[in-house]
């Protein structure tokens, strides 16, 4: 049977697992089309210094991309393993995006991928080119398709529920394609990748020009992730608003949340800079509060009212009453599918069908549900507010750190003094690993903020998962620590390894630190 | 399936970082986690298919939750061990054929002598699975009518367990004998071509037997995907695992578009890399490649 332990395990699984398979996936983003450009200017300059720097990124992008498709193909597995009532109920619109990622994307990027490595010999550089920009748009494509999924678990669109197969069947494959929760999404993810990549180049050059060592290789290619990060990081803060806006429209409760709004206020409500929530008290102690920015960064308006979590909640009881009757009728209809009244009940409260089934946490009838329980399932569906406010503020604050750092690397990098300021140099070295701190935040926000759905508005998240056991469940959880646990330090290890070598790890005799080193004569340029 | 998923940890993994630290056990040890990724889900899929020709204790509750009620041990029954046995070598055969057109000298000879091995025990298991199949284990078939075109709901019907049902569609329609005969045909032309050294023609063969050996079993199962042991009704046949219309025909125009984009690059990308890989290219290209 399925109890709260089996529920909180498999989410528990997700979480670590899709957390785990993200620190992969934003640097093959963002490092797939430095390559991209790094191998343009080779192409056109020819000057053989960029296609050293492509094929030693290449090589770092290499480790890191073997684990991204590893930990991917987890993912995909756990729908059926942990998620099976989830794949049953949703496969009809999830299932297409992901298979068309399949043919249009993955196999697109794991096939160059073999020809980026491989294929320096058998190709000319133009071809070979192309293949490293086809691989870049692989890699992207197929988070376009994997965030429309993801984006429809957020808002629901072009989809309806039949109480025949018992699921929800697609009726408009465009309105998933073109959801903009996905769309706002999709341009805020991938802007987060080319960050984390540009920070990755940047930090480990500055590492470079520090130590003094590979100098011209670790200036040219800071220059370009200066560039690329500045506009990256531009991107990532005004389509991070685009996904904030796209939040306000369809999931109210989320906002709420991360914004500690308990009560409504009136428009343009204030943004809270600053507060410690107390989500057992519902209320926020020492707020910051900056007056109506909130209310004009979220409805772009001064007069549109955002509900507080009281309006929400209330609104939500009452849905919950709906969704009783339309739960008890589709009970009717399964029994006995001629029944005209039933249909006729369940036809009208069917968009409320999924606030019925919240109740199910607490009560297998939901007709005998009590005052209480309706009021706990609507408190329910509001997350909680305190790891929302936090998480949210914390990526945000890290988000317009990027674009300072990037700012000032581009500004030095225009003038050319950039590997004078080792203030600057040293900033960048110890900001390395947080583009990929906020992008797990993002994740967090995103759908820690979705609960209790895993389909919002539909499904809640206790009744999509299989019929396992608790004992399974930690079973498979301890395997993955152990696997995941000992790849980390394997790619870790190998990461350190050749971010120290630098470029001398090509054995293209260029590079100190290598045997057969020969410095080139001063001012004399790479060829 | 996390034994295969765990399997397959190793296999993006073992390729990328087996030459990247240059010590002998760094190199042997994922060097095995490669072997270990190829042999167990080899092994596992054909167990999984195995239990498919069994059918699996399971069954949907009312809200069509389904409910698996046997145990792991119970799927590594003696004929699933036994159809796994013939996907593992069967694709071992495959891979050996590959392995001589892409290589010369020593681990051509290794790979020839793999072949032929493995070609036989694969014939010779999946004579077997197939004696098996028709003399101890009851398919199922459908006993109520069948509405093809109604929305899925696997409820809806009625299933029997009957001896040798897994033989009706052969009898139903003789022509479909050809497709294990496909799977004998093509393994022994692919057998003796590899002995006559002609590599590229073994391949081909070792191809259609794998087309062979799985077409049996699909044939033979038709329209069942998974049948349940422990309720019959509750049986997923083909018209009940459908998607709806709309995903079918959006799905079927994705399909006829990209599948022969992604054929053609893939084909370029083997024409690309085509040759012998031999010793001297590899020492080449020692650094620059990995």
């Amino acid at each position: 049977m399925i109890t709260q332990e089996v529920v909180d395990l498999s989410r528990l699984q997700f979480a670590a697992t899709a957390l785990y398979h993200f620190l992969f996936v934003p640097l093959t983003l963002g490092l797939s089309f430095l390559l991209a450009i790094m191998e343009t200017v080779f192409v056109m300059t020819g000057r053989e210094i960029y296609r050293d720097m492509v094929k030693f990124w290449g090589k770092l992008f290499g480790i890191n991309f073997a684990l991204g498709v590893t930990t991917g193909i987890t993912m995909e597995f756990q729908f059926g393993t942990n998620w099976a009532y989830y794949s049953h109920y949703v496969g009809d619109i999830f299932g297409a995006p992901l298979a068309i990622e399949g043919l249009m994307a993955f196999f697109l990027e794991s096939t160059f991928i073999g020809l980026f490595f491989f294929g320096w010999d058998k190709l000319s550089k133009r071809q070979h080119l192309t293949i490293t920009y086809l691989t870049a748009i692989g890699s992207n494509l197929s988070a376009v398709w994997i965030l429309i999924a993801n984006g429809w678990m957020q808002n629901p669109v072009g989809a309806e529920f039949s109480y025949v197969t018992m699921r929800m069947e697609l009726t408009s494959f465009w309105d998933v394609v073109f959801n903009p929760a996905a769309q706002a999404k999709f341009v805020h993810t991938v802007s987060a990748g080319y960050v984390t990549g540009s920070m990755f180049v940047l930090g480990i050059s500055s590492w470079y020009l520090l130590k003094n060592r590979h100098v011209e290789f670790a200036k040219r290619s800071f220059r370009i992730a200066a560039a690329f990060g500045f506009a990256a990081a531009c991107s990532v803060i005004v389509l991070g608003d685009e996904s904030g806006y796209a939040v306000t429209e369809h999931q109210k409760t989320k906002l709420a949340a991360l914004e500690g709004m308990w009560k409504t206020e009136a428009a343009p409500a204030s943004f809270t800079l600053f507060a410690i929530p107390d989500d057992d008290k519902r209320e926020n102690h020492a707020e910051v509060k900056i007056p109506y920015a909130l209310g004009l960064i979220a409805t772009r308006s001064t007069d549109k009212v955002l509900p507080g979590i009281d309006q929400l909640e209330a609104q939500a009881a009452e849905r919950i009453g709906r969704g009783i009757v339309a739960v008890k009728a589709l009970e009717r209809l399964r029994k006995d599918g001629s029944d005209t009244e039933a249909r006729a009940a369940f036809e009208t409260h069917k968009s409320d069908l999924g606030f019925g089934l919240l109740l199910r946490k607490y009560s297998a009838d939901v007709a005998a549900a009590t005052p209480q329980m309706i009021a706990q399932a609507a408190r329910d569906s509001i997350p909680k507010v305190a790891p929302m406010f936090w998480t949210f503020r914390v990526m945000v604050a890290l988000g317009f750190s990027f674009l300072l750092l990037f700012a000032l690397s581009f500004w030095h990098s225009a003038k050319n003094t950039f590997h004078e300021r080792r203030w600057l140099l040293r900033w960048a070295v110890w900001w390395i690993p947080l583009p990929w701190l906020a992008s797990e935040m993002g994740w967090f926000v995103a759908e820690y903020g979705r609960q209790p759905w895993s389909i919002y508005g539909v499904l809640p998240t206790h009744l999509s998962t299989s019929t396992i056991s608790a004992t399974s469940l930690y079973g498979s959880l301890a395997g993955f620590l152990f696997f995941y646990t000992g790849l980390l330090i394997v790619e870790m290890f190998l990461m350190f390894k050749y971010a120290r070598l630098g470029p001398a790890s090509l054995g293209t005799g260029r590079y100190e630190g290598e045997p057969d080193y020969r410095p080139a004569r001063q001012g004399a340029r790479h060829v | 399936m996390l034994a295969v998923l765990w399997a397959l940890f190793l296999r993006p993994v073992g390729f990328d970082y087996r030459s990247k630290v240059a010590d002998p056990r760094w190199r042997t040890a994922w060097d095995w986690g490669l072997f270990v990724a190829g042999a167990v889900p080899a092994l596992i899929f054909g167990v999984a298919f195995g239990n498919l020709l069994l059918g699996v204790p399971f069954h949907f509750e009312d809200n069509l939750m389904p409910v698996y009620t046997g145990s792991f041990w119970a799927l590594l029954n003696p004929f699933a061990l036994l159809a796994g046995f013939v996907s593992l070598t069967m694709l071992i055969f495959h891979g050996a054929n590959y392995l001589m057109i892409r290589t010369d000298g020593d681990i051509y000879a290794r790979a020839r002598h793999a072949a032929l091995i493995f070609g036989t025990l694969m014939l010779a298991a999946f004579a077997g699975a197939g004696v098996w199949v028709v003399c101890d284990i009851s398919g199922y078939v459908i006993t109520s009518v069948v509405d093809p075109s109604a929305l899925p709901n696997p409820l809806a019907k009625t299933v029997m367990q009957i001896s040798g049902a897994w033989l009706g569609n052969y009898h139903k329609l003789p022509l479909l004998w050809l497709v294990p005969g496909a799977a004998f045909g093509g393994g022994a032309l692919a057998l003796l071509f590899a002995w006559k050294h002609k590599p590229t023609a073994a391949f081909v063969g070792s191809a259609i037997a794998e087309l062979g050996v799985i077409g049996t079993a699909a044939v033979a199962m038709f329209p069942f995907i998974m049948p349940s042991s422990s309720d019959p009704r509750s049986s997923l046949t083909v018209w009940d695992s459908v998607s709806s219309r709309l995903t079918l025909e959006i799905m079927f125009w994705a399909a006829l578009i990209f599948t022969p984009i992604v054929i053609a690059y893939t084909s370029w990308a083997y024409k690309v890399m085509s040759g012998k890989i031999t010793t001297d290219y590899i020492k080449a290209h020692d650094r620059s490649a990995y």
